[in-house]
């Protein structure tokens, strides 16, 4: 069932009319059922099986994590041992099985087998939906649970709310359970909202428009260079690498505002997941701008524990006394160690493949390692040339730079192998034909005239709402409106979705790209 | 809190009538189903004696304006695109909610011609989405689509919100959904083809269970309903596998004791001759549905004694139907003459406002005397035949303008409002205009210009440009 289906609507309301007719006591109970129900609709039933399965298994496990228990330490090392175990069978058979046959290779030999063909055939079919996201909530979960940051939910119907509600089930955001427990089974009832609901809905169908009218006509520019990139070269690779980063952030972006408000509408608040990436000035700033609960996570149960782990701390005492106290102003490795664990990590979570690993890994770690590395050397040419920095124009070149290094990484991500990413990049630079963005070329990828008019302006609107989106919340303006102001703008929104959006019997818009992890 | 629920309530409504209108507007103004339907419901209440239902070979083939100028047959063509039974059905459903008809005709051709149980979506669009919300629409797109589809067809939106870069005016005023539209969608061209004969084939070819099912309900139905059922096959170049098809669906009839006609076997009674009654190999030119539907007429009254409702009240909308189809037929002629003589002949007819008007250039250009004779016999005055203009109305002449000053002239009725005028250009250049509501004409400023409006069908019927250089050769803007 996607958020975009009629199915979806319908659901959502029952769901939504019958919430607000409960007591507070089962309000949860009811959000329960709703996300079990979901899940079921989105997954066959064995995958079903083996999530209530793992929840319970966790659940159980998490009971011994309590503060007042012994033998915490070797609980956790199992537990952690367990969800990793997890998360590698279900979806990274493939990829550590096609390492291991690349070894052997090397070597000449032949280690696939059709039992572990079979094997991995299997788990790829038997592997949860939303394993990528559920699994690193129930970790996280464990993790501050071990570290005493609060005690064992007693209640396994509360615990599996907490890790399957529907909304977060779709791409995430990755939520902690210290700042879901009151939201989601609280003490105070969740009364219906006119304002709060209104304000939901409007959130959604703004994603809805994200999502269909810009993110789908670009996908279709994207495939077309993509699966044609030997005869697209030169300016159509540029062309394909700023598109899908476009895609990419206004499908998921896009996405995330259905679904933040979609729990809006509910009364329950999920953490943003971003916060208008393009306007960052460097790469670092991007990532704490994009994925904000990913990035988060991995922050707190990665790079942090790394950096407080035996290697960094051993690290960190030879730099001092190599290079004294200040060493971390020049050559930061114990951090730049903890930022690669976190990186390889990130690049891995999007999928098994090298193009993952590196495009949104270890290219985007280089790039931050190397404007750390750098900065001071831009200091210095800066005030050689007498560039002033404190300007609108030196930002917006910042703000260009920081999309070119994003939209090249996220160039792998869309590639089928690392090798076709490099395969298209040397393609790009052996060509030179700028001609095509004059001479009609780029009406003939799969959008006419009209449909690049319907576009930009899609673009335009988006980049206005993100402008206001800096000063002050859009949506708090809105409401400081006349109402005939706001349903006339409603009315506009709804009428473009409608109409301009690509849905229905002649596209497949209802897969969201970070729907498949 | 009230005043919050009301806002809740106006926002509703306001989804409500968006998603209506952009449904209205988007929806194809499709000829091959959807208008059919469209039009059947805006039908007074009993009033249509003959329903012909099934394929576009009723449609296009039954000329209601003959079988009303000819019978006084209040008949009604109720069928869509490559109809399936199971459409067909439904349709069926909808139709007798509002009407009792003496007799319903039903053509069967589309299990021998395209034997499917799931049309492709364009032609599933035109067999449903006329149809009014109620639970046969539903009921039909269920029976239309496999199970998974379901979701997707029934959300108009889904399937015609594409249409957004290819809507026109009409799209906006959907000008064909009318109580004079009795269904009639003519073919025009001629195609000449080896007369078929099909006597010899007895055999028979059986149908898809979903075909047989729902022919069946038809009968049922008919039979339930108390309303006789004729099936038949229209003339068209029929192919002996698709006859053994008919032959079954035959034996399905008689076996229920429906009448059932093939007309592929009466070719000499109907007077169709293959070299010039065809637009294709599946139905009739103009010349071709003229020929049979007078032929059908005289069966209709023979068998069943089909009552002659001319003159009655509430069958004016035939009448207007009629003249429609006289109408069409005379512009499809005006359209396809090519002699510049009977040309002007045919503008005498009575729903025509022409505009002609000769080039400045024709000063030192003399036209032939027999032309002048013959655009003077046509009711062009003077001006109009030499450096001028000239309005006909129905082949007289109702204004005359010879100066070569600009000009602006107006016509206004229930229907029409039109302008001419002519300006003259900073280079001199004199440039004649015809606004047909709020549609410009440009006219040429060479030989003789003719511009031909038919008040009946409200619509630009010809514009044509003759060379007086050249032998009168006409050329069509």
């Amino acid at each position: 069932m996607s958020v975009i289906s009629l199915q979806f609507v319908l659901f959502f309301l029952g769901i939504l009319i019958v919430y607000y007719l409960l007591p507070q006591k089962l309000q949860w109970i009811w959000l329960l059922l709703a996300s079990g129900l979901f899940y079921c609709v989105n997954a066959t039933w064995i995958q079903s099986l083996i999530f209530v399965a793992y929840l319970m298994i966790n659940w159980i496990l998490s009971q011994f994590l309590h503060p007042e228990r012994q033998h915490r330490k070797g609980v956790y090392t199992g537990v952690l041992i367990f969800d990793i175990l997890v998360l590698m069978v279900f979806k990274y058979s493939r990829f550590f099985y096609q390492i291991f046959c690349g070894i052997g290779l090397v070597f000449g030999q032949v280690w696939n087998s059709e039992g572990a063909d079979l094997f991995v055939n299997q788990t790829e079919t038997l592997a949860p939906a939303r394993i990528s996201y559920f699994a690193l909530i129930v970790i996280g979960y464990m993790t501050d649970l071990y570290w005493g940051k609060y005690v064992p939910q007693k209640n396994i119907g509360k615990f599996a709310l907490f890790a399957s509600y529907f909304p977060q089930m779709t791409s995430g955001p990755i939520v902690k359970y210290d700042e879901m427990q009151n939201r989601l089974f609280g003490e105070v009832k969740h009364e219906f909202d006119y304002n709060r609901v209104i304000r939901g809905l409007q959130r959604a169908l703004w994603g809805i428009f994200k999502k269909l009218v810009i993110s789908e006509r670009c996908a279709i520019v994207v495939n077309t260079i993509y699966t044609y990139y030997q005869a697209y070269n030169g300016c159509y690779i540029f062309l394909a690498a700023g598109l899908f980063a476009i895609q990419l952030y206004t499908d998921f972006s896009g996405l995330m505002d259905i679904v933040l408000g979609v729990s809006e509408a509910l009364g329950i608040e999920l953490p943003e997941n971003f916060n208008t990436p393009f306007y960052s000035v460097g790469i670092a700033e991007f990532w704490r701008r994009w994925h904000i609960t990913l990035g988060g996570w991995l922050r707190d149960y990665v790079f942090y524990p790394v950096l407080r782990g035996k290697l960094c701390r051993d690290l960190r005492k030879f730099f001092k006394k190599k290079f004294g106290r200040q060493y971390e102003q020049k050559f930061d490795l114990p951090t730049y160690v903890g930022l690669f664990a976190s990186w390889f990590l990130i690049g891995l979570w999007h999928g098994g493949g090298w193009n993952y690993i590196f495009g949104v890994g270890l290219y985007m770690w280089l790039m931050i390692v190397l404007s750390e590395l750098c900065q001071p050397m831009f200091k210095k040419l800066n005030t050689a040339l007498r560039i002033k920095t404190e300007c609108f124009s030196w930002k917006l070149f910042q703000r260009a730079r920081t999309f070119c290094i994003f939209a090249f990484g996220l160039s792998f991500f869309r590639a089928a192998s690392l090798k076709e990413g490099f395969d298209m990049w040397r393609e790009a630079f052996v060509t030179f034909n700028p001609w095509i963005f004059l001479d009609q070329s780029i009406f003939n990828l799969g959008l006419d005239r009209r449909e690049w008019q319907i576009f930009l302006v899609g673009l335009l609107v988006l980049l206005i709402v993100s402008m206001l989106q800096q000063k002050a919340q859009v949506r708090d303006l809105l409401v400081k409106q006349n109402f005939l102001f706001r349903l006339g703008l409603f009315a506009a929104l709804f009428i473009v979705v409608i109409v301009l959006g690509y849905y229905g019997t002649d596209f497949n818009a209802a897969d969201f790209i970070y729907g498949r992890f | 809190m009230m005043k919050k629920w009301i806002k809740f309530i106006i926002l509703l409504i306001t989804t409500g009538i968006i998603l209506f209108l952009c449904e209205r507007v988007l929806l194809l103004k499709s000829e091959d189903g959807i208008e059919q339907i469209e039009s059947f419901y805006l039908q007074k209440e009993n009033t249509v004696d003959v329903i012909f239902m099934g394929n576009s070979h009723t449609y296009c083939n039954i000329n209601t304006g003959v079988l009303w100028d000819e019978y006084g047959i209040a008949g009604f063509n109720l069928g869509g695109a490559e109809q399936p039974y199971w459409n067909t059905y439904y349709y069926m459903k909808e139709a007798l909610k509002t009407q009792k008809p003496q007799l319903i005709m039903l053509e069967i051709s589309a299990v021998g011609i395209n034997p499917t149980d799931y049309q492709p979506d364009n032609w599933l669009i035109c067999n449903t989405y006329g149809m009014k919300w109620n639970a046969n629409k539903i009921a039909a797109l269920k029976a239309s689509v496999f199970e998974d589809y379901f979701e997707r067809m029934v959300i108009p939106m889904n399937s015609i919100h594409s249409r957004y870069d290819e809507l026109t005016r009409e799209d906006f005023t959907d000008p064909n959904r009318s109580i004079t539209n009795k269904g009639f969608d003519p073919r025009e061209g001629v195609r000449a083809f080896d007369r078929p004969d099909v006597s010899g084939v007895t055999e028979t070819t059986a149908i898809s269970a979903k075909s047989e099912k729902y022919l069946l309900k038809i009968i049922e139905l008919t039979k339930a309903e108390g309303i006789p059922l004729v099936i038949f096959t229209a003339p068209y170049v029929v192919k002996e596998d698709s006859q053994k098809v008919y032959n079954y669906v035959f034996e399905i009839a008689k076996a229920s004791q429906i009448p059932v006609v093939d007309f592929n076997q009466q070719y000499d009674e109907i007077g169709l001759d293959f070299n010039v009654d065809m637009a294709d190999d599946l139905h009739l030119n103009r010349a071709g549905n003229a020929k049979f539907s007078k032929y059908l007429g005289h069966y209709l009254t023979e068998q069943y004694g089909i009552p002659d409702r001319r003159g009655m009240e509430a069958y004016v909308s035939w009448d207007e139907d009629a003249l429609n189809q006289r109408q069409d037929n005379a512009a499809y002629a005006l359209r396809t003459t090519s002699d510049f003589g009977e040309y002007l002949k045919q503008l005498a007819n009575e729903q025509y406002m022409s505009f002609v008007f000769t080039g400045y250039n024709m000063d030192d250009v003399a036209i032939d005397a027999q032309i002048v004779e013959m655009m003077q016999a046509a009711g062009i005055g003077a001006s109009g035949i030499m450096n001028g203009q000239s309005i006909l109305l129905g082949g007289k002449d109702i204004w005359d303008y010879t100066d070569l000053e600009e000009f602006e002239w107006a016509f206004e009725d229930q229907k029409s409002h039109l302008v001419c005028s002519r300006e003259i250009s900073e280079h001199k250049d004199r440039l004649l205009k015809v606004f047909v509501g709020d549609t410009r004409y440009d006219l040429k400023n060479e030989g003789i210009s003719i511009l031909v409006y038919d008040r009946q069908l409200d619509r630009v019927v010809d514009v044509v440009n003759v060379d007086t250089q050249n032998q009168y050769q006409m050329t069509r803007q």
